[in-house]
């Protein structure tokens, strides 16, 4: 039976209402938000910016907010000319989970590169490289548990970056700048105790980071319409007298609560400008710092993608700290972002989007990875069938739009 | 020896009937075919004959990122060409069967026994190939009749393909020729008849 909209009309009516007046409370932190960044703007606060950044780790209040790294909170930056030659490589991957009712455990992880030397003209080199998962290490937990989505989304997550990282390494003898763009953050998150390898895991991801490190790569993770609230989080620390920092103080953003960054920056970023660098101030950060090395912690900043004349359009780009130290490239990486940005209609990187069509695996590809399963476990004398469940499942989808998977 | 553009497939049948195939390519393999060539569907195994057809539409889907791509402001010379040699977006090219060549070696212009199987390579008739199909006038009538293609246009066209692979002497004696065919089959429409001896003359 199909979705009856007529019962969700009143619904999203109300839904409309509510959002509306939700943008008239971001209006009025955007203007407390502002108030407080022009106070903070002058170079002379930064060490007094740090100071307190400190103070709130001394105190171990639980703070989860930015840092600046060295450039006033408010600046903006320019990006470089556009380079006239680059290599630019992205990296995406998609799975397919494990099915209790499929013919077969297994899973699937596939990722999509490709390879722009920019400004030669050439066509870009593409690939796809897709990983069967099914024998009992990869599959079972030491619970002797069936391995999750969550497990199987974290070791896609790393392996994209080795991906990256090995499609970078080969090419570090092309034209520089070398950007390495991966979709989403550097920060690993959901690494927690629904990943039992995750310190094998965080190793694997941090050697990648150290191949693409050695090529003095410009590495980078691109977040789109990123609703991140770090630096939102800073200008509720810089708010608060510095007596009252306590973990229940910093539990929400106070009068700033629910704003995210990107309202704030939005507001005076001009197009392909870039805020200043800052550092989230997370124990996963510090676990970058701390295990990988100073080179590899992860800094980022906020950039405007949008067209000269059109509204924001602000995206979040992570870079490890060896790129964030050298600033002419990451005035050339900005340069190349806007640039990828721009060959498409919708200010997305143009190489993510390709990745991105080159890993996604579709559900036919998905069934008729199943049927060859399905062959050639008969042909071993296994049995094959898919469970009851699903088949009743499948009867029912009957020609109805499936949703592609993965990715 | 340069391999010439005819030794090479142009693309492979998508579908297929009797009367005519539809031809799948990349968009990179636009280069060669055009309006009113003669093609070959080339079976893949010697039990089945060789179709041969004219070439009446060339068509160029979109998908939503090319789509994307037509608003962008500056698309820059590799996203073309990954656009053009990595995607899958088909060009799409529909080819009116005119004959066939008969096991015996010999072509027949009637509807080939039957069509062209999926991802049969298609290829363009060499000149001599084209001398040899063109050379007799019994395919007019399949062009002419045919519903979905416009007739005058598409026959001229391939009328003037043929011309071209003869020595100059003897081009304006076969048009001439073709002509004459053209109006016995076209006496009780002087409309149509005149538009097509219109586009064969000599400027």
């Amino acid at each position: 039976m199909t979705l009856e909209f007529h019962k969700l009309t009143a619904q999203v009516d109300q839904m409309g209402e509510v959002l509306a007046d939700q943008q008239e409370d971001i209006d009025s932190k955007i203007e407390i938000a502002l108030q407080i960044l022009e106070a903070h703007a002058d170079e002379a606060f930064l060490p007094y910016i740090h100071e307190r950044v400190q103070d709130a780790i001394d105190r171990d209040a639980g703070y989860r907010g930015a840092r600046p790294l060295d450039e006033p909170v408010m600046n903006v930056y320019a990006p470089a000319p556009l380079p006239e030659s680059a290599t630019v490589v992205a990296t995406d991957g998609s799975q397919i989970n494990p099915d209790a009712h499929g013919p077969a455990l297994y899973y699937l992880l596939n990722f999509g590169t490709i390879v722009v030397h920019h400004g030669s003209g050439e066509p870009p080199a593409i690939a796809s490289d897709p990983y069967l998962f099914y024998e009992k290490e990869y599959m079972f937990t030491e619970e002797r548990g069936t391995i999750s989505t969550a497990h199987v989304a974290a070791r896609r997550t790393v392996n994209e970056m080795a991906s990256l990282a090995e499609y970078g390494w080969h090419q570090r003898g092309e034209a520089r700048p070398l950007l390495t763009l991966i979709d989403g953050p550097l920060l690993l998150f959901g690494m927690g105790a629904e990943v039992p390898d995750r310190d094998q895991l965080r190793k694997q991801y941090f050697g990648a980071m150290d191949l693409l490190y050695d090529a003095k790569a410009g590495l980078a993770g691109y977040t789109d319409r990123p609703r991140s609230r770090y630096a939102v989080g800073l200008l509720h620390l810089l708010d608060l007298q510095q007596e009252d920092v306590t973990r229940a103080a910093l539990a929400n953003d106070g009068r700033l609560e629910g704003l995210p960054d990107i309202q704030v920056f939005g507001q005076f970023l001009r197009p392909t400008q870039r805020t200043a660098l800052f550092v989230q101030m997370s124990p996963i950060n510090k676990a970058f710092r701390g295990q990988a090395g100073a080179s590899h912690e992860i800094a980022f900043f906020y950039m405007n993608v949008a067209n000269g004349d059109r509204r924001p359009h602000l995206a979040r780009v992570e870079v490890p700290m060896w790129v964030a130290e050298d600033r002419a490239l990451v005035a050339e990486l900005q340069a190349l972002i806007y640039h990828q940005c721009h060959q498409v209609a919708s200010r997305y990187p143009y190489v993510l989007t390709r990745a991105h069509e080159l890993a996604i695996v579709k559900h036919e590809e998905a069934q008729q990875l199943n049927m060859m399963i399905r062959v050639t476990l008969t042909r071993h004398g296994l049995a094959a069938e898919q469970s009851e469940k699903q088949s009743g499942k499948d009867a029912v989808a009957g020609a109805r739009a499936r949703f592609e998977v993965g990715a | 020896m340069a391999e010439e553009i005819w030794d090479e497939a142009i693309g492979h049948v998508l579908r297929a009937g009797t009367a005519g195939f539809s031809v799948g390519a990349r968009v990179n393999q636009i280069g060669a075919p055009a309006f009113g060539m003669f093609v070959r569907a080339q079976p893949r195994t010697d039990d089945r004959e060789a179709v041969y057809g004219l070439l009446y539409d060339i068509h160029i889907d979109d998908d939503p990122l090319v789509r994307q791509l037509v608003l962008a402001d500056a698309v820059s010379e590799e996203t073309i060409r990954d656009q053009r040699y990595h995607r899958i977006v088909p060009l799409e090219m529909s080819v009116l069967a005119i004959g066939y060549r008969h096991i015996s070696g010999e072509v027949r212009y009637t509807l080939p026994p039957r069509p062209p199987l999926s991802l049969d390579p298609i290829y363009l008739c060499g000149p001599d190939e084209v001398r040899e199909v063109a050379s007799r006038f019994n395919y007019f009538r399949l062009v002419l009749n045919a519903a979905q293609v416009p007739g005058e246009q598409l026959l001229a066209s391939a009328l003037l393909n043929a011309a071209d692979t003869l020595p100059e002497d003897e081009r304006y004696p076969f048009l001439v020729q073709a002509g004459r065919e053209a109006a016995s089959l076209l006496g009780g429409d002087l409309t149509r008849l005149d538009y097509l001896l219109k586009l064969i003359s000599p400027a």
